[in-house]
């Protein structure tokens, strides 16, 4: 593990991260070993999440998102890269010290139910990370009746009440409070409303708006789900196959597209009223790498911050054509 | 297919359909009187949340309820009362005529049974084919939905494909006895956008070819916007919105079916934006009284002074 001759020549550090960040991945490499041969299921992703930010990272199943996300809390360690959060690199940290980031490092699941232990309390389970770091009782009360608030329960409601007593949506609140007890500085949000209703899913959608506000806390928010993605992130990570094929603000991504795999996901999310697509979607940019499935283009900035995986011929085409498109 | 004596009888007409279940906690009254219509070979949208009873109301009306669940009303399939025929006869009748596709294959599958073997299964019960015949079957059902390899595939077990290909065998299976009707009950709900739309395109693809008719049931409104004639959106056991499905946002909508679009998130809303929820939750299904007063949701409070409750 003690690669630190590896970095010969360091490679120019990409436009699009910042210096403020709370959090940087660089070159995250993550690789399983399977019957078949070893599956690289994260390839030289590298992003960068500020203070009070929400990335959003989308794709398809199986695109190494979870992958990511998992990466960044050390679940498992990553193969290669960096993960540097809060002035430390997680990747060299051990035991004692690994413990004590994780605090400020929390994750939500997406199935809420079978991250609880269904023989446990939910006041202790949103209690365990508080007793883990050695919170007395009387505290651990407090605080918890403090968190559950926050997501819209109390402590009256949950009682001595057990997993299987609440309803989905309220089983993800609860682990969202569970993730807010430590104070945490970013929450891994993975799938966090996939198997929930719409209606259930705005509430949990808006909890999650209220505590990143009131905390101001960053959010890492892995979905599938470009429309729910859209309403909860300031910066968007599209992925495909192990990479980041395209990433910038949220806006820029949104309304002019520039990679055809994230036009694809624009174009297959089902709309109620399709002029809620961006209108650059209609206008196919004139060249398009015909490679791009199968060839890994690097990274071209195709407007200030946004960053798309392409030919250099490509993006000219792009600018061209989404520029005289607004 | 409309041999029968009413030319433009349609294909599915459902009356007045009640479903009870006798639980400890009391009679659950699940469906409150639903009325529906599928005409041949067009496609009806179901709309709700989970609990206001879309997928009882297939269950009740294609009988597949155990004993234990009191149906009520009347129920035609082509002219035929279905709900009067006894389970082997109605197994038998609607068997052929209907595919259904669910949401977990995982679920509906066998999954120690090659699909090869699950596939013939249908055929060979309903259609009378020798196991040579009905494999054949499969795999040019398998090649249809555009499973790669389907002759080989044949001999592989529900584990061994993706979601979206599994939902692909589903469909295939579906479709053994060229069924009159496909239903597909939130059938791409676990998928994710680019498969969903895959596995949509085929459905909708594979009834224009057969001309079948369609029932389409999601959760999703966005779901079925663009791929129904007619949608019907439940709540608490009945249907509190009818229409067809361009004008279901225009004109005066139903204060529920708004709340709900109101709910989802849209691709053109700007970062933090807020959506809006339903304060309150539906009313409880153990609830006997016969509108089962939503007054519980507040937004529908309005809605159901008005028109009163019926239907």
């Amino acid at each position: 593990m003690t690669d630190t001759t590896v970095r010969v020549e360091a490679p120019a550090r990409p436009g699009w991260l910042r210096d403020d960040a709370l959090l940087t991945v660089t070159d995250l490499e993550c690789t399983f070993r399977t019957a078949s041969g070893p599956v690289h299921a994260v390839r030289g992703v590298t992003f960068d999440v500020l203070p009070g930010e929400t990335l959003g990272i989308v794709g398809e199943s199986g695109c190494g998102k979870t992958t990511t996300g998992r990466a960044v809390l050390q679940l498992p360690r990553a193969q290669g890269g960096s993960v540097v959060f809060d002035g430390e690199d997680l990747r060299t940290l051990r035991g004692a010290g690994l413990r004590r980031a994780r605090r400020k490092l929390q994750m939500v699941f997406q199935d809420a139910l079978s991250s609880f232990n269904p023989r446990r309390k939910v006041v202790d389970i949103v209690g365990e990370g508080l007793e883990i770091q050695g919170m007395s009782r009387a505290q651990r009360r407090a605080r918890i009746e403090e968190v559950l608030e926050q997501v819209g329960m109390s402590a009256a409601m949950v009682g001595d009440r057990r997993p299987h007593e609440f309803s989905g949506g309220q089983c993800q609140r609860l682990s969202i409070a569970r993730a807010l007890a430590l104070g945490p500085k970013l929450i891994v949000c993975d799938e966090p409303v996939a198997s929930l209703d719409v209606s259930v899913q705005a509430r949990v959608l808006n909890v999650l708006q209220d505590i990143r506000e009131q905390n101001d806390l960053s959010l890492i928010f892995i979905s599938h789900d470009l429309a729910v993605v859209r309403i909860v992130s300031d910066r968007i990570a599209v992925m495909y196959r192990g990479r980041i094929v395209e990433i910038g603000a949220a806006d820029q991504v949104y309304e002019r597209p520039a990679h055809p795999y994230t036009r694809k996901l624009l174009d297959a999310v089902p709309v109620i009223d399709e002029s809620e697509r961006p209108a650059t979607l209609r206008v196919e940019p004139s060249v398009v790498d015909a490679d791009w499935a199968e060839v890994d283009h690097a990274l071209v900035e195709v407007d200030p911050g946004h960053y798309a995986a392409m030919s250099e011929a490509a993006r000219d085409a792009f600018v061209a054509v989404a520029g005289s498109a607004r | 297919m409309t041999d029968e004596n009413v030319p433009d009888a349609p294909l599915l007409q459902v009356r007045d359909l009640r479903c009870e279940i006798l639980a400890p906690a009391g009679t659950a009254y699940v469906l409150r009187g639903v009325d529906l219509t599928v005409p041949h070979g067009r496609t009806l949208g179901i709309v709700g949340e989970s609990g206001s009873g879309k997928s009882m109301l297939l269950k009740s009306a294609l009988g597949l309820l155990p004993a234990k669940a009191q149906v009520t009303g009347e129920v035609r399939f082509d002219g035929v009362d279905v709900l009067a025929m006894s389970a082997p006869e109605r197994a038998k009748f609607l068997g052929r005529r209907v595919g259904v596709v669910f949401q977990n294959p995982m679920t509906s599958l066998n999954p120690v049974v090659p699909i090869g073997v699950q596939m013939a299964e249908a055929s060979r019960f309903h259609l009378g084919l020798g196991k040579k015949e009905a494999h054949a079957l499969a795999a040019d059902l398998l090649d249809q939905v555009g499973v790669p390899n389907a002759a080989k595939r044949l001999r592989d077990y529900p584990h061994q494909f993706s979601g979206g290909m599994r939902q692909r065998v589903m469909i295939a299976m579906a479709l053994t006895c060229e069924p009159d009707l496909l239903v597909a009950d939130e059938a791409t709900t676990a998928l994710d956008v680019t498969i969903q739309k895959q596995i949509l395109d085929l459905l909708q693809e594979l009834q224009a070819q057969r001309r079948m008719a369609m029932i389409l049931v999601s959760h999703d409104l966005s779901v079925v916007a663009g791929r129904t004639d007619e949608v019907i959106v439940m709540y608490a056991g009945r249907v509190v919105e009818r229409k067809p499905t361009g004008e279901l946002f225009s004109g005066e909508t139903h204060p529920y079916v708004e709340a709900l679009s109101r709910a989802i998130p849209r691709l053109d809303m700007p970062p933090h934006a807020r959506l809006s929820t339903m304060t309150g939750a539906p009313p409880s299904v153990f609830d006997p009284r016969p509108d089962a007063a939503a007054a519980e949701r507040e937004d529908l409070e309005r809605w159901l002074s008005a028109a009163g409750g019926a239907r």
